[in-house]
């Protein structure tokens, strides 16, 4: 047998006596069976006494944990019996509950806080031994004039005892109160500030409202009275002089001029107001660049005439002719640049020069002036400023211009910049949109013209003119009666129509007036119409016009009112040729009609003959027609700069316009003073102290035709 | 149905005697006995002999039940000719499979599916995961089929198992009985007799059922520490602390016995599952409540199947509570004998078994429990 068991041991012992050996056979089986049983039963007991020892020591380990980590909790706990009743606590704060947490053994919690506060205790002990779940709930108690918040939680233990959390949360209910009130507050704020922002839009748009028809109003009322102060007085000048006395001549220029300058500063003033207002509007018509230029090429030229400039006007070959824009603000534009470079620069070059870019179309103004120093650079688009105020008196001005020029530039949807040194010179460069015209397929019935056909342009032609202005069609009584034309005045657009198809006019002059609408139809029924639509229409609007650009095309002008004779007229006369297809050899320049018999003469050698009226179109004329000799007719009060025209012609890059003879018909002292200045073998001058109109004359320019 | 049943030992040769006729006309013959026997192979190609017509079905164990003694180093053969009922089964060995499940799966798809009653199942005990291997089977069978079996056992060594199906007797299979018929009365119950003691432990490492940590301490120096002395002998004296497991904390628990114990990778090996963030608790033996919960289960089965006497009981109880009980692991048997009259009883101490708890209850596998599955044909 094995080692034998000590209690078997003794049991042997003191049952069998000391000396007892284990038999053999079926009891020493049986010993060990029962040895074996011994030795397990203490191997068991063993076993169990160490599972003991290390679970309760696991346990309690897990308690100390538990302990630990309830003393850092900051809230207040509790453990009590199922009644109540406080069997252990773990004190937060102390003043967290209503006494000292010693006394509270034995206590019922709900027994001790104040009886509305109890009350909730009960509830929520009753309610945690029913439902065995979790119960939360909140007090609060007044306590030094100040208000706390509790939260309570309950949790049920297994043995029917139950754990009470008590958490301050003062802060946390302070808080959420602050950020209500807040947010309330702000919300009150929003609703005034709405209120208020409602109403004062609703005055800035009544005020809005008020500016736009004073603007509207005002500018009628302004131009139409200046229109007639120098409408009137240009009339009186024209057509009466022989009835006046030189002062009273010189009176009349006076107040043409004033009026002018008025007219300018009213507008100007107007313009900008008008920009303020946003109620300046685009217009975007098709117009062509060459007309425009020229036009300027003119006023300029007269403007230099005194100073040793030189004025050049460079287009890029890329550059169409004719483009879409707002031709009236381009023209304004330049004319600003251009006037305040002829101010500013005393000798020396202007060019002007145009070029396409990006679809961008930039015009430079380029001037050898007096230039704008680096400090004042920045500044100088802003409104009312000139340099210093000396310049003002010296250049006059308003200080407007531009101010006006960049708005204007930016209405059109580009942006303008300067560079400038001083004593040097200045550029002044901005863009526009490049909207070149496509070509038209509209079906145009052209009247070929036989070689050698004169066609005098003093030959009676139908003009219907349907309008509403009686100011208006007054004027154009004056500016054509005498020319030979025959006006048709009809109202009524339907009737308009009907005249235009019994009786096929050769110009229509469509006033918009107040009645656009049915103009628009007048205009679109006459161009979709196949027999019609090469008959020339000069539209009139005071306002901007909203005829497609797609109607627009050679045989139609857009002139804004107030109309100007000089334009009127030439467009008029501009239309009538395109549309005779007329050519004519020589052109001539002849503002006091001085050389009339000389035309006469020329016209019945079968040499056919312009005379421009309106100096304003000469350049114009000459770049579309190319007249083999020019004829200029230059009296002392003329603003006619023939240098520059020789120069100009010299420099252009047409053939036959280079070539072109020049011929001048001038006093004595501007010839002298000229040959000086050119001389060139297609230039010729003619004394008129000496040259009178002969025959002799008339052949040797006719000469010069077929040179 | 007809029952023979004789045991073999070494010392005694087969007792009762085995008659010419014995398993002449059976159509199954249980077979459970010690791996040494069936590795050595000579007994069951005698059994074999002797009943020609039958299929055998059994495996190698950690005890044998005849009638109410438990022998170890023994074979038991239970010879059974059924009236009403028939049968068909399948084996299959872990290299045809994927995993435990995809056996399960497999298996139960080998099973014709009409009119099966119920299906043991006996499974390698060191090599499969048992609750995996439960879950295809389950999956796969018709959800009014029944299934009970066990896990192979191999004493205390945890060495090697063997599964018997007919002429193959093989380590890492599974083999399935499948009864048919209605005639055939099924009843199982399952008891174990364990109380969790101690702190609640989480898993806090493991990989499906081999465990590495508790609480982020080693689950094997737990062990270790617990057992003393004894911590020598795991993993055999690991099955004197099961683990109770819960996957959440008021869950019932599942009882998880150790199968092995890998020293280098400090883990444990469970016959089931053990899954992170299950809550465990080391679980002791109380004696009594084994021997009661032998009893409780034969209850349950008896009821089972219509509270008669069965004709046929098969236990199947766990190795661990055998090395509890020791000298009185018979006592539980004993028990299972007063609540089932004189039904024949044979079985064995298994890794693992598999039933419901109750009979309306999902099949799964325990530890630590007596299974008592009972038959009938009416």
């Amino acid at each position: 047998m094995e080692v034998i068991h000590n209690l078997l041991k003794r049991q042997l012992k003191r049952h069998f006596g000391e000396t007892f050996t284990i038999p053999e056979g079926h009891h020493a089986e049986f010993l060990e069976a029962v040895n074996s049983a011994y030795k397990e039963f203490d191997i068991d007991r063993k076993m169990l006494e160490r599972s003991l020892e290390l679970s309760s020591h696991e346990l309690l380990q897990a308690y100390s944990e538990m302990q630990a980590i309830f003393q850092a909790i900051p809230d207040l706990l509790f453990r009590v019996d199922k009644e109540g009743k406080i069997l252990d606590f773990k004190s937060g704060n102390p003043c967290d509950f209503f006494v000292q947490p010693q006394t509270l053994f034995g206590k019922k919690i709900q027994n001790i806080p104040q009886k509305a506060i109890g009350l909730i205790f009960q509830n929520a002990i009753n309610e945690v031994n029913k439902t065995k779940s979790l119960i939360c709930f909140e007090y609060a108690f007044q306590e030094e004039n100040q208000m706390k918040y509790y939260e309570a939680r309950l949790l049920p233990l297994s043995n029917e005892q139950n754990i009470v959390i008590i958490r301050n949360v003062t802060q946390r209910i302070l808080a959420e109160e602050e950020l209500k009130k807040h947010r309330d507050n702000l919300e009150n704020l929003v609703d005034e500030r709405t209120r208020e922002l409602v109403i004062a839009k609703e005055q800035a748009e009544a005020a809005s409202q008020a500016k736009s028809g004073f603007l509207a109003n005002i500018s009628h009322e302004l131009r139409t009275p200046m229109n007639g102060i120098i409408g009137i007085s240009g009339m009186m000048l024209k057509y009466n002089t022989q009835n006046l006395t030189d002062k009273q001549i010189e009176g009349l220029k006076g107040i043409q001029q004033s009026g002018n300058r008025l007219l300018d500063m009213i507008n100007d003033l107007l313009d900008l107001s008008k920009i303020e207002a946003g109620k300046m509007t685009v217009t975007l018509a098709p117009f062509s660049l060459d007309q425009l230029f020229y036009n300027l090429r003119f006023i300029i030229s007269n403007l230099i005439v005194n100073k040793d400039l030189q004025f050049v006007i460079r287009k890029s070959e890329y550059v169409s002719d004719r483009i879409i824009s707002d031709e009236k603000k381009l023209h304004q534009i330049l004319l600003n640049l251009l006037g305040n470079s002829s101010k500013f620069t005393e000798k020396g070059k202007i060019t002007l020069r145009i070029h396409t870019l990006d679809e961008k179309l930039y015009f430079e103004v380029i001037d050898t002036g007096i230039g704008i120093s680096k400090e004042n650079l920045p500044s100088v688009f802003e409104e009312f400023k000139q340099v210093d105020n000396s310049t003002t008196r010296k250049y006059k001005g308003t200080g407007l211009g531009l101010a006006i020029c960049k708005k204007m530039v930016q209405l059109l949807e580009g942006a303008i910049e300067i560079e400038s040194e001083l004593n040097v010179g200045t550029v002044i460069r901005f863009y526009v949109p490049y909207k070149p015209l496509k070509e038209l397929s509209v079906e145009k019935a052209i009247t070929p013209v036989q070689d050698g056909e004169i066609i005098q342009v003093s030959k009676q032609k139908k003009i219907l003119l349907t309008q509403n202005d009686i100011l208006t069609s007054d004027l154009l009584k004056t500016f054509f009666n005498e020319n030979n034309f025959r006006i048709f005045t009809v109202e009524d657009r339907k009737l308009a129509y009907q005249f235009v198809v019994t009786n096929e006019p050769d110009l229509i002059i469509l006033d918009l007036g107040f009645q656009e609408i049915s103009g628009h139809e007048f205009f679109k029924s006459i161009r979709n119409d196949v027999r019609f639509n090469t008959i020339p229409i000069i539209i009139c609007s005071i306002n901007d016009t909203n005829i497609p650009v797609a109607y627009f095309d050679e045989y139609t002008q857009f002139l804004r009112k107030p109309l100007m004779e000089g334009e009127l007229v030439y467009h008029v006369h501009r239309l009538m040729r395109l549309k005779l297809n007329i050519r004519y050899h020589v052109l001539f320049l002849d503002p006091s009609r001085e050389l009339q018999q000389l035309e006469k003469m020329l016209t019945e050698a079968h040499i056919s003959i312009l005379n421009i009226r309106e100096s304003a179109f000469f350049f114009y004329e000459i770049e579309y027609s190319k007249p083999h000799v020019i004829v200029i007719n230059r009296n002392p009060e003329d603003n006619i700069n023939v240098v520059e025209i020789n120069r100009y012609l010299r420099k252009s890059q047409i053939p036959e316009i280079q070539k072109s003879y020049l011929v001048v018909w001038t006093d004595r002292k501007y010839y002298n003073s000229s040959m000086t200045l050119i001389y060139h073998e297609k230039i010729l001058f003619y004394d008129k102290g000496i040259h009178k109109e002969t025959e002799a004359w008339a052949n040797e320019i006719s000469k010069l035709v077929d040179a | 149905m007809e029952i023979e049943q004789s045991r073999w030992m070494q010392t005694e040769g087969w007792t009762p005697k085995i008659s010419e006729t014995f398993g002449i006309k059976a159509q199954l013959v249980l077979c459970f006995g010690a791996t040494s026997i069936l590795k050595e192979g000579k007994l069951m190609g005698q059994v074999k002999v002797m009943c020609p017509n039958a299929v055998l079905f059994g495996c190698s164990t950690s005890g044998e039940i005849y009638d109410t003694q438990v022998t170890d180093e023994s074979l038991v053969i239970t010879a059974i000719q059924f009236e009403h009922t028939e049968l068909a089964g399948a084996q299959i060995n872990l290299k045809q499979t994927q995993n435990s499940f995809d056996a399960g799966k497999q298996l139960a798809e080998k099973l014709n599916h009409e009119g099966l009653k119920h299906v043991i199942v006996l499974s390698d005990g060191l090599a499969v995961n048992g609750s995996d291997l439960v879950g295809g089977l389950v999956q796969y069978l018709p959800a009014q089929v029944s299934v009970t079996g066990g896990l192979a056992g191999d004493g205390a060594n945890f060495n090697e198992t063997f599964v018997i199906w007919n002429d193959k007797i093989e380590n890492n299979a599974i083999a399935v009985l499948g009864l048919y018929g209605n005639r055939i009365k099924v009843g199982f119950g399952s008891l174990g007799g364990w109380d969790p003691f101690g702190p609640q432990r989480l898993i806090t490492r493991s990989k499906n059922n081999v465990l590495y940590e508790l609480d982020g301490f080693s689950a094997l120096d737990l062990y270790k520490k617990y057992l003393g002395e004894h911590a020598k002998d795991l993993p055999a004296s690991g099955l004197l602390f099961p683990l109770c497991l819960r996957t959440r904390t008021d869950d019932i628990g599942v009882v998880r016995t150790i199968l092995s114990v890998n020293e280098e990778e400090n883990s444990l090996t469970f016959a089931g599952d053990v899954p992170e963030g299950g809550y465990t608790q080391l679980m002791k033996a109380n004696f009594d409540r084994l021997i009661d919960g032998a009893s409780g289960a034969a209850r349950t089965s008896f009821q089972a199947i219509g509270s008669k006497t069965p004709e046929l009981a098969i236990l199947i109880s766990c190795v661990g509570r055998k090395l509890v009980l020791k000298q009185r692991v018979e006592e539980e048997v004993e028990g299972v004998r007063e609540v089932l009259g004189n039904a024949v009883l044979t079985g064995f101490y298994s890794y693992g078994e598999i039933s419901p708890f109750s009979p309306n209850a999902k099949c799964e596998l325990h530890n630590q429990t007596m299974t008592i599955t009972t038959f009938m044909e009416e």
